[in-house]
């Protein structure tokens, strides 16, 4: 960007939003391939799950960083449940699924990472407002 | 970390539970949509519900279901299986009711200020959450049907 912005709103992620996706993805591969396996959520799971929660923390790091810089959202309440939802889906369901032996238990990890990638989409989707919604009152 | 309270023995233990097996991810769908449709619901009252009322209550209705459900299946009791059960047809009903009506007369998913289209959480069969809402009540009913044939054997 040579100019300055004039849309207050711009997605200030992009790179570690790629990261995110990639890690929810391959872990959504890894766990799925263990739960047509048939087991139980393993150490490698649990290692690429901290992987992902560094990964989402920075992003969030980021994003107050450009919160606080006046490139703010235009829904900050509907970002932020997103977010707290982003940042929760997989340790959660880590918790939730190493109580059940077997591939349910991993299968619910991989719900969770099929459903970050979805919710980065509507994290920008809602960060991105004001561009995608002009003369919004 | 919880115990391993059922390892090598996950289909005599939990057989008809709710809660275990299939059930875990059933309750784990069931959960997103339940936070996903109540947040959206709340804010679609909380902020603008005068511009289109129908859609907006369709959203709540279709929220409290959701939470219903999730709960009902974590409670797992025969009592709450059946809660699960009639939550399932309510929400089979409403999503291919709400659905269809979306498609047939567009004109109630209207903003009644800019006559804008305006979405519901079973508009066009749950298009923002990607058509599970139309998917997971044939899953669900089909895994308390499963259940309870297990639970009598």
């Amino acid at each position: 960007m040579t100019t300055a912005p004039l849309l207050a709103s711009t997605w200030p992620v992009t790179s570690v939003g790629v990261v995110v996706t990639v890690l929810s993805l391959l872990l959504a591969l890894v766990t799925g391939v263990l739960a047509a396996l048939n087991r139980t959520i393993t150490r490698w799971v649990l290692a690429l799950v901290a992987l992902l929660e560094v990964a989402l923390l920075v992003l969030t790091g980021q994003l107050v960083v450009a919160w606080a810089g006046g490139n703010a959202p235009e829904q900050p309440v509907v970002l932020l449940a997103y977010l707290l939802v982003v940042l929760v889906a997989a340790p959660g369901t880590v918790w939730w699924g190493a109580a059940e032996p077997g591939r349910w238990g991993t299968g619910v990890v991989c719900v969770a990472c099929l459903l970050i990638p979805v919710l980065l989409v509507r994290l920008q989707q809602v960060w991105d407002v004001a561009a995608a919604v002009t003369g919004h009152a | 970390m919880p115990e391993p309270e059922a390892i090598g023995s996950d289909v005599e233990a939990t057989a008809g539970s709710t809660k275990h097996g299939p059930g875990r991810v059933l309750i784990t769908v069931y959960a997103i949509l339940a936070i996903g449709s109540t947040a959206r619901a709340l804010f679609e009252l909380a902020t603008k519900f005068d511009q289109a009322p129908v859609p907006y209550l369709l959203s709540t209705f279709a929220a409290v279901v959701y939470c219903v459900i999730t709960v009902a299946l974590v409670k797992d009791t025969p009592g709450w299986r059946r809660v699960a059960f009639v939550g399932m047809v309510v929400e089979l009903v409403g999503v291919l009711v709400v659905g269809t009506w979306s498609l047939v007369h567009p004109e109630t998913f209207q903003n009644t200020v800019t006559h804008k289209g305006v979405h519901s959480v079973w508009f066009w069969f749950g298009l923002d959450y990607l058509f599970v809402p139309l998917v997971l009540p044939i899953l669900g009913l089909n895994f308390l049907r499963r259940t309870r044939r297990a639970r009598e054997i």
